[in-house]
């Protein structure tokens, strides 16, 4: 049998992305030489400079045939190694503020603030006040009327910057040293409802006693908060074929369906990583299926048999709509896993599922986004509680560089109201940060 | 002996804007020529002086720097089925392509290559390419002729080559452009878009074949398949798919297979005349 050639079977996928007359159906959108390539370097049939490269060439012959060439500026680069001499996230102070503050535009709620050496960010949900003309679309379901404070203003507060928008773009924050800084806005919403950030860059002093926002004197707590535990578990133990494919799923499945996934499987065997045959290839299928289908259930057509966990307890409680509903504060920073470093700043559960503000370095892209780097790893979001249950989660409004990314990461089904503890866990095909994250909720919605 | 690789190669034109003009870029037997600028070497060293250099120049410098680069055979047509439409001013990808930027650097690599005649240090692997593939359908087949001409000599050379490790390292590239160009025209041939089709890349003195296999097909061919039939025009040939060219006086002797996969035969075609 002739060896397998890696270089090869990557080139003639590209080929076949030329002449397949289907164009731009490629299953889930992704280009079949994309897949190819992904699945290599994830074996190491290939290292990643190669098929990048050859990614590359054919992304852009593509590009050529549909006139897209002159948009085509960008060239992937491979990722560096693991553990390069990129800024870390730093130590970081995570508190709570619970703080509704009523102003003639309408409400801000500050939900909780974050330290850092270099930067604070002040994280807001914000309500445009109904007087003002035009109606909010899509708006959110934030009961801020039960709020813990609340206090009306006749005119804007100092510091409060609100330009053409109905809602600020900048705020003024200020420390108990006197420090006072300006604030800009980022995160989503509309010209009426907005969940976001004030970022400031330097920030306030870290270990601030209070901080002044509004007009209105917010004070953090004193001592440290209770950490919540984080440690890294190694996951080398598992067949990387099979790993890479479970893995696949937990990042996309639901989305891309199961064809791309046959693509992979194909290439997999293609290389001789896997058997045609393998056991864990039914399995793998099964909970695709099931995925792609949107449905419940915890058993799959073509397979006999219960769904192996953590699919059978996640997929067993889909559609739940019965979470609870409150904020977390979390502000941990996990040691580096596989290259990545962690920080999950808060937790916050609605009715039908729960949401992790997060920040990663380096910089992650959004997993629909399919010009990732052919070595970009595989990162799933799983979470469990500790009644036995199990999340999936995928990020949701994101921002991402090179060497930096964040945002929310939206975990299904809904949390176990009984549920005291949940571990959020990012995983790669070789390792997961683990961080244990009691749920005393800071704040009812 | 063989034939010049060009042999049976129509010559070619190509029209682009150059000092203000419209001026030719000619291709025949295997050379690309500007007729506007008789006076080549010496506009090369004033246009490298002043940092400036003529569209027709530039293109030449172009073609001669991706000769043999086996990125030509990964973005050019792979034939009609496969139309490759650049515009000449939208340059190479991944490439800005302001006015008058980077004079400076194309000055300093100009004038080290022409002191040093060394390769301008920095270039962009694919600067140049999207120019020569602008230049349209008729001269991005004849400079993937080039370019596969070149690794046919070096695939026939063998250990003999000037650099046997970069002939092994380019197999990969060299079989996947037979094979694009192998397939094209096969399912054009059968008018089959969705022929199914295993392709054995097969050394260069070894018989080609064509056999049926199963609902598709399994060809043997050597990578000068490319340079020798294909980039002559020659895939198809009274509908029958040609394996094999070799000059027989002013005219080629094929070995052809009929649509019913049967064994090759050999067809007689006269002319285009050598040269």
């Amino acid at each position: 049998m002739a060896e397998f050639d890696a270089e090869l079977y990557l080139r003639l996928a590209g080929e076949r992305t030329l002449l397949d007359a289907a164009g731009d159906d490629w299953p889930g959108g992704v280009s079949p030489v994309d897949v190819a390539g992904h699945v290599l370097v994830a074996v190491g049939a290939i290292t990643a400079g190669e098929a990048q490269a050859i990614v590359d060439d054919y992304d852009r012959a593509q590009a050529y045939r549909r006139g897209e060439h002159r948009h085509r500026r960008r060239v992937r680069a491979p990722r560096s190694a693991p553990g390069g001499s990129g800024p870390g996230l730093g130590t970081l102070r995570a508190v709570a503020c619970g703080r509704l503050i009523e102003q003639p535009w309408g409400q801000l709620f500050l939900r909780y603030l974050v330290l850092r050496s270099d930067s604070t960010s002040l994280h807001v949900s914000m309500r445009a006040s109904p007087a003002t003309p035009g109606p909010a679309a899509g708006s959110v379901s934030l009961g801020f009327a039960s709020a813990t404070s609340s206090i009306r203003r006749a005119r804007p507060a100092p510091g409060v910057l609100v330009r053409g928008s109905r809602l600020p773009q900048q705020l003024s924050l200020t420390d108990d040293r006197g420090t006072t800084v300006s604030a800009g806005l980022s995160g989503s919403g509309n010209d009426s409802t907005w969940d976001g950030e004030f970022e400031t860059r330097p920030g306030l002093a870290q270990d601030t006693g209070w901080i002044e926002v509004a007009g209105e004197r917010v004070e953090l707590p004193a001592g440290p908060a209770p950490s919540p535990g984080v440690r890294v578990e190694s996951l080398t133990a598992q067949d990387p074929a099979v790993a890479y494919l479970w893995a696949k799923v937990a990042t996309g499945a639901e989305f891309h369906g199961p064809d791309t996934l046959e693509s992979s499987i194909e290439t997999l065997v293609a290389a001789g990583a896997l058997a045609s045959d393998d056991p864990g290839l039914a399995e793998v299928r099964a909970v695709a299926a099931q995925l792609s289908r949107g449905t419940g259930g915890t058993r799959a057509a073509g397979r006999h048999g219960p769904l192996p966990e953590p699919w059978r307890s996640l997929l067993a409680r889909r559609g739940r709509g019965d979470g609870p509903r409150g904020l977390a504060v979390a502000g941990v920073t996990t040691p580096e896993f596989d290259g990545i470093t962690v920080a999950v700043l808060a937790v916050q559960s609605e009715d039908e599922g729960f949401s992790a503000d997060v920040e990663l370095v380096p910089g992650v892209p959004h997993w629909r986004w399919d010009l990732a780097p052919v070595d970009q790893p595989l990162l799933a979001w799983w979470a469990a509680d500790d009644r036995g249950h199990h999340y999936l989660g995928q990020s949701g409004s994101w921002h991402s560089s090179e060497e930096h990314s964040g945002g929310q990461v939206h975990f299904w089904p809904a949390l176990d109201p009984a549920a005291r503890v949940v571990d959020i866990m990012p995983t790669t095909m070789a390792a997961r940060a683990v961080i244990r994250l009691p749920l005393n909720w800071d704040e009812q919605l | 002996m063989s034939a010049p690789w060009w042999r049976g190669v129509a010559p070619a034109v190509a029209r682009l804007p150059c000092d203000g003009r419209e001026h030719q870029l000619r291709w025949a037997q295997g050379e690309l020529r500007a007729p506007d600028h008789p006076d080549l070497e010496g506009e090369q060293i004033l246009g490298a002086l002043a940092g400036q250099r003529a569209a027709c120049l530039g293109a030449l410098d172009a073609w001669a720097r991706h000769a043999d680069d086996l990125r030509v055979l990964v973005m050019a047509s792979r034939g009609p089925a496969d139309p490759v439409v650049v515009r000449p001013e939208d340059g190479p990808p991944g490439q800005a392509m302001r006015p008058g930027a980077g004079r400076m650097a194309r000055r300093r690599a100009a004038v080290t290559a022409i002191m040093g005649g060394q390769a301008s240090p920095g270039r962009e692997p694919g600067e140049g390419l999207g120019l020569l593939l602008g230049l349209g359908g008729p001269m991005q087949a004849r400079l993937t002729a080039t370019v596969a001409a070149a690794w046919r000599e070096r695939l026939r050379d063998g250990t003999a080559s000037a650099d046997p490790a970069a002939v092994q390292a380019a197999r990969p590239a060299l079989h996947a452009a037979l094979y694009g160009r192998a397939v094209a025209t096969l399912r054009a041939w059968t008018g089959r878009p969705d022929l199914p089709v295993t392709l054995t890349m097969v050394p260069e003195a070894a018989p080609p074949a064509l056999a049926r296999d199963g609902d598709g097909a399994a060809a043997e061919l050597p990578f000068g398949w490319v340079s020798d039939v294909w980039a002559r025009g020659l895939g198809t040939c009274w509908d029958q798919f040609c394996l094999a060219a070799e000059p027989a006086g002013d005219g080629w002797t094929l070995s052809a297979v009929a649509p019913d996969l049967g064994p090759p035969s050999h067809v007689t075609i006269s002319g285009p005349p050598p040269g």
